[in-house]
């Protein structure tokens, strides 16, 4: 008799045939999320939960569905470059101005509805009207006041290159950062700014991350680092309350490029298939009664819709006094990139 | 010159076998597998030819990127940094395979389990939670950050890649050899280092080598470590700076540091020998004695373990605690289950789809030795050096132009994850087509067989346990795979790497949050990494 | 009949190529026994390969009962010649059982029911001509040496072929089981009338199971004569100290004698009569063969001291150098009785009474071609 001996590889069988079985299933799952209708694709680089909120409230405003695709500002941003004229996104979302406007320099983004824009503080959209600044961050200082006396931090930014600050202070090349720089390019010229790019890096802890720099300050290894507002107030949250933290937040205001207030924006992309739901879309998330509504109960960001404020305890937006600009002006992100480079901060 | 003196009929020869012949350089490989093997190899060089062709790259900016003041101090710490993981690992893996296999230490067939362990944890995770203890515990040292931190963490997490391999051999090396040793008046730890460490070579080497490429390309680990490499340099000129040209540029040289690295690997490695020359059963080797340090190694095993495995899983184990705990307990179960199913099925998928792919090529590296069979198998290798960022803009790119219905699809996923994958698949196949000798697969044409035939039931049953390796090898790093895994998923759907990502977005340490998908992770990593020692431990069937 | 013409076959090597076969005629006369005897390194595993299509000669012909196998660029498949092949240390395949291993080549996966029994028995059948009933569901690893060689040999019987290869399949083996396995094989193979084709470094094993012997070296067959051919007139020295003991001493030609079938030639040993002629030889110096079992120990031979024995139970080998201080050129001389001469001693030897010396040639065509 022919007995089949199969004992001792019965393992490895076993796990091939599942895996047929999983390939099998997952081709047939990817078939059947593919036919629907006029659904809108939206790539954010925002909180998944945030990316989320908007855009259960949309379905629930409008009935038309929104899929989330979540990943890394930049990230996103070369996915489309990459994508270029097929792109599956309708809409893109982001946390930065910097990514909005290497996209808008690229031609690959559709002019927002101007009633969409006039929804929104005009101050924070671009002059192109390629976007619209659906909420703001602001640059700040986090303190650890253990280390640090308030009145003892900088004044400015710009005095950080005085090697009395070495080792003090910690700082993360973020895409806010990289918006801090262009701000610099043009206010105080090339030079000068790569001038202060070397000295932060010469005296700075470069953290590589903003939540590096917040937990760093918290914990008490350098006295203060530069950051966004926004990092300090997720932290508040995880934790249970503003008081339940050792460090604070110090708003640098005056005008100070460290005080600088950077837009997040969302636009529609040329490339979208469903231009007419997709610019509704961005009507509902700038509407105060829409999506600045979410934006502003779901993430400790500034909303802008007119007459809507934040109900965590943020130093309100018209007492920031950031310095004005543009928020277009941050496009040429090309010279920005080459000063960071050459200073050796990435 | 008168008489011959002819051996007398009563005495024999030594056979044949054993009797070395000419190498035969020339055999030619059928053209149905080679040409698989190198639409495998062209493939997995589809990242680099993006390197070079997707344009941006000039000499210029080549120059101004390595005149860059920081491109010489990056350089130098992905070398060190790949250096001191390497041999870090291949230490510890030496040293606790041997605990293992050669000492009468207590408790050895459970050390043996748990040594192989954090395979099943991902280093992003790992590091994750070290930062997270060390600032619960120590919140103002900044102890685990740089070079020495990055080295001891990444090599906790990375030394099983060597520490399995070097077990299997051991227990394969014939105890004869050093017992000869022995007689020939060596001691006993000098006839260990002649003898047997230059025949754990190559599986020394072969795990040392996935280790350095992996160092080569980690991202995670490292920014939460605040180590700055060429990948991390990379990785932030494409999300931080867009500026793709450049990290396309920086790229390069990373990709030529692979290929240096690819062909001293060829020359530390040497030619595999089989193990055993002469047939017989295996026998246990004799166990070194440790006598009352025996206690000592024993607690050095623990303290090990905690590092490696107690410090992840108490963090993990926390956190979920506190996730219980919290009055508004209001965690997304169908999320985490969702998250787990796609998880396994994409790992499972891969494991398939990149054991396939692999056989061409380690079928043609084992049996018909080359310079196109080198040539193949090498280029293999090289996407797994290079960023996963890199590897999936370089797959966007393609699939987007040329592939449009499968972009974001799993199918290109799975493409992806075999492109980064495919070595690790490719290495472990290697050892199982040795154990397929050429000489099974004559009998069976002679018998009838033809040569797909003979490929299904004699070659592809005797290199299952190796193909099965590369397999589960294959299964836990997509498992742990997040950069390529966020690029393209289809959307609207999620892995365990990814929904743990989504928690830490706003880069809060919230161990709440996150320790359900990392606990989930580890937890069905640790079946693959479970049966995936079993499968190690087991003795070679035959030679 | 199998029938090789003119194969040819080099591989490239480091550093230089290797010619494995150089211009191979060969016949194997259907159903017969031939063994193919030659050194490590003379290409008759090659040969073998090229028999069974494992691998390509560069030129020449391989036919079997007139079917072409190999020629020009006809190539059949091994699995189309219907040639078995026994490999040494039979080469189980080890993960199948014993059952599986001999059923192997009586079709793959997809078998009706009839064909599936027809298969069993078949099996069967062979395991019990190889005398191992009841070892179908063994592995083959819980087998011994003796008896893997008997399932290689029923899994290469079991699809009938004409011609079973056997390459060194008992070398392997200790001593006892090696003789008495391999008459076994042979009585089998003769009596189910199977072509067989033994690869073997072994001239014993070549000369007591075959009928037909063909002595390769350097890629050549030198010579192919019947056992007792090859062993009584071996083509060159080479074939005469590798088939079998030779004693080669340097003579002159004598003159013409009385017997012109068998001239005599003068050596150490006295006048001896060869066979064959003298060749080239007919004025000068040559090499005379003979055999150890061919001189005799006798007070009035020559003088020879005794260097060392050898007592194999059956016979004995004494070395002698010739010359009373034992000087001279070295002889053997394989005795039949249980007296063996003590070492050191000085005795007489000569070439036993109606004996025929050989003369041999050295090498002449390796001359030709080095």
């Amino acid at each position: 008799m022919l007995v089949p001996t199969t004992r001792r590889k019965s393992v490895t069988w076993l796990a091939t045939a599942t895996a047929a079985a999983a390939l099998v299933l997952g081709v047939a799952k990817a078939q059947g999320t593919t036919a629907a209708p006029t659904t809108l694709t939206l790539y954010s680089g925002q909180h998944e939960t945030l990316a989320g909120a908007l855009a259960a409230g949309f379905f629930e405003a409008t009935g038309i569905r929104v899929d989330v695709r979540t990943g890394k500002d930049a990230d996103l941003v070369n996915q489309i470059i990459e994508e270029g004229g097929r792109s599956p996104a309708d809409l893109f979302l982001s946390e930065e101005p910097g990514p909005m406007n290497a996209l808008a320099s690229r031609g690959l983004l559709a002019p927002v509805d101007p009633e969409t824009l006039a929804k929104v503080q005009p101050s924070l959209n671009p002059g192109t009207g390629d976007w619209v600044a659906v909420a703001a961050r602001s640059r700040v200082i986090f303190y650890n006041p253990t280390l640090i006396d308030e009145s003892a931090l900088p004044k400015s930014i710009l005095e950080l290159t005085d090697p009395a600050w070495k080792g003090k202070f910690a700082y993360a090349p973020s895409g806010a950062f990289v918006s801090t720089v262009t701000y610099l390019i043009n206010a105080i010229g090339e030079d000068q700014t790569l001038a202060w790019l070397k000295g932060i890096q010469a005296n700075g802890l470069n953290l590589q991350k903003n939540g590096a720099v917040r937990d760093a300050v918290e914990a008490g290894q350098v006295a203060f680092g530069l950051s966004n507002h926004y990092y300090w107030y997720l932290l508040a949250q995880s934790r249970g309350g503003e008081d339940k933290l050792a460090s604070r937040v110090h708003y640098m205001g005056g005008g100070d490029a460290g005080a600088l207030l950077l837009a997040s924006g969302a636009a529609v992309l040329k490339s979208s298939k469903h231009q007419a739901e997709a610019q509704r879309f961005l009507a509902w998330l700038a509407d105060a009664q829409g999506g600045q509504q979410v934006i502003a109960n779901e993430s400790p960001q500034y909303p802008l819709g007119l007459g809507v404020s934040s109900p965590l305890g943020l130093k309100p937006i018209e007492e920031l006094s950031p310095p004005a600009i543009d928020q277009n002006s941050l496009q040429d992100l090309e010279k920005a990139k080459e000063l960071i480079i050459q200073a050796g901060i990435i | 010159m008168t008489t011959k003196n002819t051996p007398p009929p009563e005495r024999h020869a030594p056979p044949v076998a054993l009797v070395p012949r000419p190498r035969i350089v020339g055999a030619r490989p059928p053209a149905a597998l080679a040409v698989p093997a190198v639409l495998v190899a062209l493939l997995a060089l589809t990242p680099v030819g993006y390197l070079l062709f997707r344009g941006g790259i000039s000499l210029p900016l080549l120059l101004r990127e390595l005149s860059s003041p920081t491109t010489g101090m990056l350089i130098t710490n992905t070398l060190l940094l790949a250096l001191g993981v390497t041999l870090t690992c291949a230490g510890l893996g030496v040293s606790l395979a041997l605990l293992v296999v050669r000492t009468d230490l207590p408790a050895r067939p459970l050390l043996t389990v748990l040594f192989a362990l954090p395979l099943g944890i991902p280093s992003f995770v790992g590091s994750y939670t070290w930062v997270a203890t060390f600032y619960e515990l120590a919140p103002r040292s900044t102890f685990i950050y740089g070079l020495p931190g990055a080295v001891i963490i990444l090599s906790l997490a990375m030394y099983p890649y060597i520490y399995l391999p070097v077990v299997a051999a051991l227990r394969g090396l014939d105890p004869a050899q050093e017992e000869a040793a022995r007689s020939l008046g060596t001691g006993a730890a000098v006839a260990f280092f002649r003898v047997t460490l230059p025949q754990l070579r190559t599986a020394i080497a072969g795990g040392g080598l996935i280790v350095a490429l992996h160092m080569f390309a980690e991202f995670g680990a490292l920014e939460l470590l605040r180590f700055r490499t060429l990948t991390t340099a990379i990785v932030q000129r494409v999300t931080v700076l867009s500026a793709p040209e450049a990290a396309r540029t920086l790229s390069l040289v990373l990709a030529l540091g692979s290929l240096a690295l690819l062909a001293l690997d060829l020359k530390v490695r040497g030619r595999p020998s089989a193990a055993r020359t002469g047939g017989g059963v295996a026998r246990a080797p004799s166990l070194w004695r440790l006598g009352r340090s025996r206690w000592l190694w024993l607690g050095a095993s623990g303290f090990l373990l905690a590092l490696a495995l107690g410090v992840p899983l108490s963090a993990m184990g926390g956190g979920l605690v506190r996730l219980l705990l919290r009055p508004d307990a209001a965690f997304d179960w169908a999320r985490l289950i969702g998250a787990t199913q796609d998880t396994a099925q994409y790992a499972l998928a891969t494991a398939l789809a990149a054991s396939i792919a692999a056989i061409p090529v380690s079928l043609l590296a084992v049996r018909y030795p080359g310079r196109l069979a080198m040539l193949t198998e090498r280029s293999t290798w090289i996407a797994h050096s290079l960023p996963g960022v890199i590897v999936s803009l370089a797959l966007v790119y393609l699939s987007v132009r040329w592939l449009y219905p499968i972009y974001q699809t799993s199918a290109l996923l799975v493409i992806g994850y075999v492109i980064l994958y495919l070595p690790i698949a490719v290495g472990a196949q290697q050892v199982g087509f040795g154990h397929a000798s050429p000489q099974f697969d004559n009998v069976a044409r002679s018998l009838g067989a033809r040569s797909l035939g003979t490929f299904f039931r004699v070659t592809l049953p005797l290199a299952l346990p190796g193909i099965a390796v590369g397999a589960i090898l294959v299964m836990l790093n997509v498992g742990k795979e997040l950069t390529m895994t966020l690029l393209l998923h289809p959307t609207g759907t999620r892995t365990l790497a990814t929904a743990l990502w989504a928690t830490t977005e706003g880069e809060v340490l919230d161990f709440a949050a996150a320790a359900p998908y990392a606990v989930a992770l580890v937890a069905i990593t640790a079946i693959p990494a479970f049966v995936l020692i079993r499968q190690t431990l087991r003795r070679p069937a035959r030679r | 009949m199998l029938s090789l013409k003119g194969v040819s076959k080099s591989f490239h090597a480091k550093p230089a190529p290797v010619h494995a076969l150089r211009d191979v005629d060969l016949d194997v006369s259907a159903g017969g026994f031939t063994a193919i005897l030659g050194a490590s390194g003379c290409g008759k595993t090659t040969l073998l390969r090229v028999v069974a299509g494992f691998d390509r000669p560069d030129r020449g012909e391989v036919t079997l009962g007139g079917r072409v196998l190999t020629s020009g660029a006809t190539q059949v498949p091994p699995e189309r010649r219907g040639i078995g092949i026994v490999p040494q240390e039979g080469a189980l395949f080890p993960h199948l059982s014993v059952g599986q291993n001999v059923g192997f080549g009586l079709g793959g996966w997809a078998l009706s029911g009839r064909t599936r029994r027809q298969r069993s028995e078949r099996v069967r059948q062979l395991l019990e001509l190889v005398g191992l009933p009841d070892h179908e569901a063994r592995r083959p690893e819980e087998l011994s040496g003796g008896q893997q060689q008997r399932v290689a040999l029923a899994r290469a019987l079991a699809p009938f072929p004409e011609v079973v290869l056997l390459d060194e399949p008992f070398s392997a083996l200790d001593a006892t089981l090696r003789v008495e396995l391999r008459e076994e094989v042979r009585d089998l193979l003769r009596s189910l009338g199977t072509t067989a084709v033994l690869v073997t470094h072994d001239q014993e094993e070549a000369l007591s199971l075959a009928d037909h012997v063909a002595v390769m070296r350097q890629g050549r067959v030198v010579q192919a004569d019947s056992p007792h051919g090859v062993y009584a007139s071996p083509a060159d020295q080479q074939v005469a100290s590798f088939v079998g003991e030779a004693i080669l001493l340097p003579a002159m030609v004598a003159p013409p004698g009385t017997d012109p079938v068998h001239p005599c030639v003068e050596c150490a040993l006295g006048c001896i009569a060869v066979q064959g002629g003298v060749g080239g030889s007919m004025l000068g110096k040559c090499m005379v063969m003979l055999r150890p079992e061919q001189l005799e120990l006798a007070d009035g031979g020559v003088k020879a001291r005794v260097m060392s024995t050898s007592f194999f139970g059956h016979d004995s080998v004494v070395r002698l150098r010739l010359g009373v201080d034992g000087s001279g050129a070295p002889v053997r001389v394989r005795l039949q009785g249980h007296s063996v001469p003590r070492v050191g001693t000085v005795v007489g030897v000569r070439v036993a009474e109606g004996t025929l010396g050989r003369v041999t040639t050295h090498d002449h065509q390796e001359h030709a071609t080095a």
